[in-house]
C-alpha cells in the first residue's frame, strides 16, 4: 500500500527492501538476544540469491543455534531461555520432542479424519521406504512413521513427558479454536502461574499511551497469550498505530476504506477482465481447510470478498492458490476476540452481529495485506520469491545436515518438490492451525 | 523418456514390496479443478474424497501395477493447475516419461486449454513423451459440455491416447492407467531401439553436407 510505505510491516522492516523481500519468513526475524545477528540478516541491498544468511560474525552453528532456540511458551525469562540453550539440544531430546509433536498431531488427526489419516500413513510409509534405502541413518524418517503407528499405544507415558513438550501448543480434541488457547484445563497450575505473569507483562506493556513495538515484538517471540493476540498482531503488523489515542479513529477509517473497496470493485467480479480471478477464488474456497470454516456460508463469502479485493488491487500477482490459506489465521484470531472461551467449539460465525463480522473482515483484509506486502514476489510471475527461499533452504540443509542433503541428492529428490508448498502457504498445510498461529507470533 | 542418463542412475527406485520391471515418471497436468488430485486419490484408495484442497506445487504418489505379467511402478506427479504455477510445473516436464493431460467434460473452458497444455508439453518435455488425454467427471452427465467425440477428435489429431473417466465413480480410472502403462512400455522399447541406431545417424549426415 502506497500510503503505508513508511510503516513497519510484516517481515519487512528495513525501508530499503524491494517489495517482496522476505528474510523474515523463517520466523527468525527476532532472535531475542543478538541484535548483531539481526542486523546482518536484513542488510539492505545485500545480494539476493546464494547465501543471504550471512553468519560470518557468528562463528559456529552452535552459537547460532543457541541464539535462536525457540522456546515456545516457556516464558521469556532470559535465564530460562539460556538454560535451554545450555542444554545444547542433544539429538535425543530433539527427537523425543519431535516424536511427541508427531504423536499429538496424529492423535488429533485420528479423532477427526480417520480416513485421510489412514491414507497419509500409507503415504508416509511409502516415503519412508523410498527414502530409507541406502541411508545409513534414517532416524528422522523412521520416527515419522513410528509416530503415526505407535500413536495410540503409549498414552501412559504422556504425563511423564518433560516440560519442554508441555510447552508446545496444546493439543485438544476440539475442532478449531480451543487448541489455540494458550493453556487448556489439562495444564498444571505452575504453568498457569507462569502464564498469568506473562499475561501481566503484556498488559503492562499495552497499558501505556504509546506501545513500544520493539518490546512487544520481543515479548511475542515466546508466544502471545490468546486474549492479547488480536491486538498484538494488529499492532505488530503496522495496522494499528502505537499511539492509543489514534487507534480507534484508524480502525474506523480503515474499515470504512475496505468497505468502500468492496462497494467499488466487488460487483465487477463477473466482468470479463476479472472473471478468471473470481472463478479461481470461487473454486478454491469451497475446498479450503479447516472444514469448520469451509462449511459456513458466511465465512466463505467473507473470504471470497477479501481475496477478490486483494487480488484486483495487486495485479502484479493477482490471486494465487495458497493465498487463501493466509487469510485463515487472521480470521480465526480476530474471531476469537469476540467470543467467549466456552462457546468456541463448533462456533457458528453467523451468530456474531453483522457489524462485528464486518470488523473482523476488514481487519483480516488489512493484516493479510500487510503480510503479503512483504512477500509479494512469492506470487508474481515464475514465483521468484519461492524459488529463492527453496534455494536458501537447500543451502542451509547442505550446511547443517550434509547427510540428509546428500541422501536427497542421491535419490534425485529436488527441494522444490517438497518445500515449494512450505514456502507458498507459509506452513499452513504442514502443521495444525494452532501451531501455525503460534509461529506467526514470531513473524510479526 | 527413458534416456541413457535415466538408465545409468537407478533413479532412486524404491525397494518397493516388489522390485518393478518398469519404473515410469508420470506428470499430471490440466486446468485447476478438473480432478487431477481426485483421480490420484481414487487410484490410490479406490474411493472418492470430496474434501481435497487445491494442490499447491507438486505432490506425488506411487502406484504399483501388474500388467501383462510385468510389474510396473508408476511415480505419479500431481501438479497445481493454476496458471501461476505453470513455470514451476514446467521444470518437471523433462523428467517425465509420460504426461496425463486432464480436462473436465463439464467445462468447455478446461477443454479449450488442452491445446495450451499440449504446447507446454511440446516445449518442455522430451520428444516422444507418451501422452494420455483424460476427460474427467463423466458421472456429471447432466452438466456435460464436451461431447466424447470432441475429445476423440482432438486425441486423434495429436495422436494421443484418450479416455473418459470419473474419479467420483471410479469409471475408467484403473483401466486408463493400465493402458497407459502399456503405452509407456512401448515408448521405452522404441527409444531403446532408436538409441541403438543412433551411431549410424551422424555418419549419414556428414556425407550430405558439403
Amino acid at each position: 500500500m502506497a500510503s503505508d510505505g513508511g510503516r513497519k510491516q510484516f517481515w519487512k522492516r528495513s525501508g530499503a527492501k524491494v517489495p517482496g523481500s522476505i528474510q523474515h519468513v523463517y520466523g527468525a526475524q527476532h532472535p531475542p538476544f543478538d541484535p548483531l545477528l539481526h542486523g546482518t540478516l536484513v542488510k539492505p541491498g545485500s545480494k539476493p540469491p546464494t547465501t543471504p544468511v550471512k553468519l560470518k560474525k557468528v562463528s559456529t552453528f552452535q552459537e547460532f543455534e543457541s541464539n535462536t532456540s525457540d522456546a515456545w511458551d516457556l516464558g521469556d525469562d532470559d535465564d530460562e531461555l539460556l538454560a535451554i540453550a545450555a542444554e545444547n539440544l542433544n539429538t535425543e531430546v530433539v527427537m523425543e520432542t519431535a516424536h511427541k509433536v508427531i504423536q499429538n498431531h496424529s492423535k488429533l488427526q485420528e479423532q477427526h479424519k480417520f480416513q485421510e489419516e489412514h491414507l497419509q500413513e500409507e503415504k508416509q510409509e511409502e516415503f519412508a521406504q523410498l527414502t530409507s534405502v541406502a541411508c545409513g541413518d534414517n532416524r528422522l524418517v523412521k520416527s515419522v512413521s513410528e509416530g503415526h503407528t505407535a500413536s495410540s499405544s503409549d498414552n501412559a507415558s504422556e504425563n511423564s513427558s518433560m516440560q519442554r513438550s508441555q510447552s508446545l501448543p496444546q493439543t485438544s480434541t476440539l475442532p478449531l479454536m480451543s487448541g489455540m488457547g494458550d493453556y487448556n484445563t489439562s495444564v498444571t497450575s505452575a504453568l498457569t502461574e507462569r502464564e498469568a505473569s506473562r499475561l501481566d507483562k503484556f498488559k503492562q506493556l499495552l497499558a501505556g499511551p504509546n506501545t513500544d513495538l520493539d518490546k512487544l515484538r520481543k515479548l511475542s517471540w515466546s508466544g502471545i497469550p490468546k486474549r492479547i493476540r488480536p491486538i498484538a498482531w494488529k499492532l505488530l503488523s503496522g495496522y494499528l498505530p502505537a499511539n492509543v489515542d489514534r487507534r480507534e479513529s484508524t480502525l474506523q477509517r480503515k474499515r470504512k476504506e475496505y468497505f468502500a473497496f468492496v462497494e467499488q470493485y466487488y460487483d465487477s467480479r463477473n466482468d470479463e477482465n476479472h472473471q478468471d480471478t473470481y472463478r479461481q477464488i470461487h473454486i478454491d474456497i469451497p475446498r479450503m481447510s479447516p472444514e469448520v470454516l469451509r462449511l459456513q456460508p458466511k465465512v466463505t463469502e467473507i473470504f471470497e470478498r477479501i481475496l477478490f479485493i486483494w487480488a484486483i488491487r495487486h495485479p502484479a500477482s493477482g490471486y494465487v492458490q495458497g493465498i487463501n490459506d493466509l487469510v485463515t489465521p487472521f480470521f480465526v484470531v480476530f474471531v476469537c476476540e469476540y467470543i467467549e472461551e466456552e462457546e468456541v467449539e463448533n462456533f457458528d460465525v453467523s451468530r456474531l452481529p453483522e457489524e462485528v463480522l464486518q470488523n473482523i473482515e476488514a481487519d483480516s483484509y488489512w493484516c493479510m495485506s500487510k503480510l503479503l506486502d512483504g512477500i509479494q514476489d512469492n506470487y508474481t510471475f515464475a514465483q521468484p520469491g519461492i524459488q529463492k527461499k527453496v534455494k536458501m533452504l537447500e543451502e542451509l540443509v547442505s550446511r547443517i545436515d550434509e547427510q540428509v542433503h546428500r541422501h536427497l541428492d542421491q535419490h534425485e529428490v529436488k527441494y522444490l518438490q517438497f518445500a515449494f508448498r512450505w514456502m507458498n502457504n507459509l506452513l499452513m498445510r504442514e502443521v495444525p492451525l494452532r501451531c501455525t498461529i503460534r509461529l506467526w507470533d514470531t513473524y510479526q | 523418456a527413458v534416456t541413457a542418463d535415466g538408465e545409468a542412475a537407478p533413479r532412486g527406485c524404491p525397494k518397493a514390496p516388489l522390485d518393478p520391471d518398469h519404473l515410469y515418471n508420470v506428470l499430471f497436468v490440466g486446468d485447476s479443478h478438473v480432478g487431477k488430485t481426485s483421480f490420484l486419490y481414487r487410484l490410490h484408495a479406490d474411493s472418492f474424497n470430496p474434501n481435497l484442497t487445491a494442490t499447491v506445487g507438486l505432490d506425488y504418489r506411487v502406484k504399483n501395477l501388474v500388467v501383462d505379467n510385468k510389474r510396473f511402478a508408476l511415480r505419479l506427479w500431481d501438479s497445481a493447475g493454476q496458471e501461476r504455477y505453470h513455470s514451476m510445473t514446467k521444470q518437471f516436464f523433462r523428467k517425465a516419461d509420460g504426461v496425463v493431460l486432464m480436462y473436465d467434460v463439464t467445462s468447455q473452458y478446461s477443454f479449450c486449454d488442452v491445446s495450451y497444455w499440449l504446447s507446454c508439453i511440446q516445449e518442455a518435455a522430451e520428444d516422444g513423451v507418451a501422452i494420455l488425454l483424460l476427460g474427467n467427471k463423466t458421472d456429471c452427465a447432466a452438466e456435460r459440455q464436451v461431447p466424447t467425440k470432441d475429445g476423440q477428435c482432438l486425441a486423434k489429431e495429436h495422436q494421443l491416447m484418450f479416455y473418459e473417466c470419473s474419479a467420483a465413480s471410479g469409471h475408467n480410472v484403473l483401466e486408463s492407467m493400465v493402458s497407459f502403462s502399456r503405452l509407456l512400455k512401448i515408448r521405452e522399447d522404441e527409444l531403446k531401439n532408436k538409441a541403438e541406431e543412433v551411431p549410424k545417424a551422424p555418419q549419414k549426415k556428414k556425407s550430405c553436407c558439403w
